[in-house]
């Protein structure tokens, strides 16, 4: 039977090599498909030299009847196709005997298939071999070998999709095809146990079979247990995970700061050459100002977001996640989370954005979102301007005294640390429970990385950063620009450029003075507070243009520190930059965090209220320490 | 006996589940009443426990062991 088909699915079960395939098939050429209220990224490309046929990599799922939200979005397609849609099953050839009971279970949904077998070549390494065309007369569709180096697979792939079939082989007996389809539809809206469980039962049997026919092993694999004994060990274990976890914090935080680096020059040169084209003056502000800013403040996130999401592909394609989750199961689990945050927690010391986006590896929705609630409470390498310039203020006269600072700043880290145990403690107590999971792990086999998928990771994560969060970061930011270099003065009716404090961004810090003033803070910090909402290390910047070094008063610490109000009282007492502290600790002064908080989470809800209850939380803990310190 | 009170070291024969969301998980990754199940150690803070069923190895919370009954099959297994 000939199918015009116009597009595939492939399906499989987590980490069979889907994706692998899919990489193959397409080359770069995909996008993401959007599906509306759950944060999967589902890819979609066309398969290289086949006239236009796409091909979507779905999410795995270990069987037709899995709950978890991304199986359920596989079942929905693949129950809900179009009689041009044909199936790819993805098999890996180590766990045949496991995976043939999913296999068996779409091929009873009569649809057009063709089964593709992945890791022969690890498979055959190991001694197991299989009979592909034993197991095509048993399942009643093609099977074709899939190897890793095989140029010519695309070309062999395309002649056994133009000859796809639908099984007539029907594998669970006790009930035709039709009424197979209609009772799993009819499990996805009320679960019946009993027919769940006799179906596996049944396919079980079923795929015994089918491997005992089609598969020879010649060595009896045995699990090489050494790396686990170590990677386990009470005391080896934790050491190793720590190393680990340290390594990558390094990776993160100095790696990137060379290519940052070069992104912030290369900005700041294109904002020069623009400044100096002979344009009008508000159309090169809204350039090199707006757009080029904005603009950086996108890219400047890409070397961390690469380097954070090589490193978590290693870890998980080397099968290592899953011992680090197992490791650390136990302490975390009285804050409601889960061995894998602890990555993204490590990571957010350098930025939350990156670490948001690397909670995806987190399964339970519930544990994944007490992460991306809790993460900002780090404190993040752009706090460490504000940091810095704070504790100088609170140790001017005892400028010798480098211990006090050093301490002070390990203190207000320890602080955030603190602030996200409490907070995740809190959340675990008060958000509704999931519907009960079990947390049965499997330990995959240790295995190289293969670096052309980690590449491929990277290159996904990055892409869907910059299309989805980046767009709102751009956006933002030139509002912030715009807000921030216009004012409402009436003599000002082209418009143009005004000096920041009569912008409405001054206007604003002006009137919210009364607000921040029980924290001891003067307009100028409001303005400052209200403009560093686009990064928090602005707040330096800002800083030094409203106070700006006229007839050289040296650096801006003094100039802050000679700062006088209208009753001639110090502006930065040490009271005040003690309340600055725990305010910049624990506010979310950071667009793009509620930007891909937004992107993560796919509503505004959640970047909202989590914005707002850390400016109440950091509103209330500085005026305390403003009273305290007064 | 349950598996939670099988020490490492134990090698037994899965007899039955009672919690019908196990039984069925267990299902998933293939593993039946019948299939021979071993305890080859924990999680350095005793909780989670690794358990080993053909080539699988799998770990399960403490909590989640009480549900899974088996019969000792080694008779070496002091």
């Amino acid at each position: 039977m000939q199918h015009s088909l116009k597009h595939l699915f492939l399906v499989g079960f987590p980490n069979c090599g889907k994706t692998t395939l899919f990489n193959t098939l397409t080359g770069l050429h995909q996008k993401t498909g959007n599906y509306s209220g759950v944060t999967v990224d589902i890819f979609e490309g066309k398969i290289q030299g086949s006239g236009g046929l796409l091909i979507n990599d779905l999410p795995g799922l270990y069987n037709i009847f899995s709950k978890e939200p991304e199986a359920k979005i596989s079942l929905q397609a693949l129950l809900n196709t179009k009689p041009e849609t044909g199936v790819v099953i993805v098999l890996d050839a180590l766990q045949l005997e496991r995976q043939l009971v999913l296999a068996t279970q779409i091929l009873d949904l009569k649809l057009p298939c063709i089964v593709v077998l992945n890791k022969v070549e690890w498979a055959e390494a190991q001694g197991i071999t299989v009979n592909t065309d034993a197991l095509s007369k048993l399942l009643g569709v093609s099977v074709i070998k899939y190897t890793r180096n095989d140029s010519h697979f695309t070309l062999q792939c395309l002649e056994v999709i133009a000859n796809i079939k639908i099984s007539n082989v029907q594998f669970n007996l006790n009930c035709d095809s039709q009424d197979y389809k209609n009772r799993v539809k009819a499990h996805l809206q009320k679960t019946e146990i009993t027919f769940e469980t006799s179906d596996k039962r049944n396919r079980i049997q079923t795929a015994r079979y089918i491997t005992a026919t089609c598969e020879t092993r010649t060595t009896k694999s045995k699990r090489n247990s050494l790396p686990d004994k170590i990677l386990l060990h009470p005391v080896l274990g934790f050491l190793s995970f720590f190393i680990l976890m340290g390594l990558i914090f390094q990776f993160v935080f100095w790696f990137a700061a060379w290519p940052m680096s070069w992104i912030e020059n290369a900005f700041a040169a294109l904002s020069t050459l623009i400044y100096n084209l002979p344009l009008h003056s508000h159309w090169t502000g809204f350039w090199a100002d707006g757009l080029v800013n904005g603009l950086c403040g996108v890219i400047m996130f890409i070397p961390q977001i690469a380097i954070l999401f090589g490193c978590m592909a290693i870890l998980e394609e080397s099968g290592y996640m899953t011992r680090a989750a197992l490791l650390m199961d136990r302490l975390f689990r009285p804050f409601g989370l889960n061995g894998k945050s602890m990555i993204p927690y490590i990571s957010s010391t350098a930025c939350a954005v990156p670490s948001i986006l690397a909670t995806r590896t987190i399964s339970s929705w519930r544990e994944r979102l007490i992460s991306i609630l809790t993460l900002p409470l780090v404190s993040c390498s752009a706090r460490l301007p504000v940091y810095t310039i704070l504790i100088e203020l609170l140790f001017l006269n005892q400028n010798e005294n480098n211990l006090y600072k050093g301490l002070v700043l390990l203190g207000i880290y320890a602080f955030g640390f603190f602030g996200v145990l409490i907070m995740a403690w809190v959340l675990n107590r008060f958000l509704p429970a999931e519907p009960k999971r079990t947390v049965i792990m499997e330990l995959p086999y240790y295995q190289w990385p293969r670096w052309k998928d980690v590449v491929y990771t990277i290159w996904r994560k990055v892409r869907v950063f910059i299309t989805e969060a980046g767009l709102i970061i751009l956006c933002l930011s030139v509002i912030l620009w715009y807000l921030g270099s216009h004012g409402p003065a009436p003599d000002n009716p082209a418009n143009n450029p005004v000096s920041l404090e009569s912008s409405y961004l001054g206007h604003a810090g002006h009137a919210i003075e009364p607000l921040i003033k029980p924290l001891g803070y003067d307009w100028k910090i409001g303005i400052a507070l209200i403009s560093s909402f686009a990064a928090r290390e602005v707040f330096v910047g800002t800083l030094s243009t409203l106070y700006p070094d006229a007839n050289g008063q040296g650096t801006l610490t003094e100039r802050l520190a000679a700062e006088k109000n209208k009753t001639g009282q110090m502006v930065y007492t040490p009271a005040t930059c003690w309340s600055l502290l725990v305010f910049y600790a624990l506010a979310l002064q950071c667009m793009s965090t509620l930007a891909v908080v937004k992107r993560e989470t796919q509503s505004w809800r959640y970047p909202l209220l989590q914005w707002l209850t850390y400016a109440l939380l950091a509103y209330m803990l500085s005026w305390v320490t403003y009273q305290v310190c007064l | 006996m349950t598996l939670l009170e099988c020490p490492v070291g134990f090698i037994g024969e899965l007899i039955d589940v009672h919690s019908s969301e196990i039984e069925l998980y267990l299902l998933d990754l293939g593993i039946d009443t019948g299939c021979e199940i071993e305890v080859i150690g924990k999680a350095p803070l005793g909780c989670p426990v690794i358990i080993q069923s053909g080539n699988l190895q799998l770990s399960i919370r403490k909590h989640e062991l009480q549900y899974i009954h088996v019969k000792r099959l080694h008779a070496a297994f002091p």
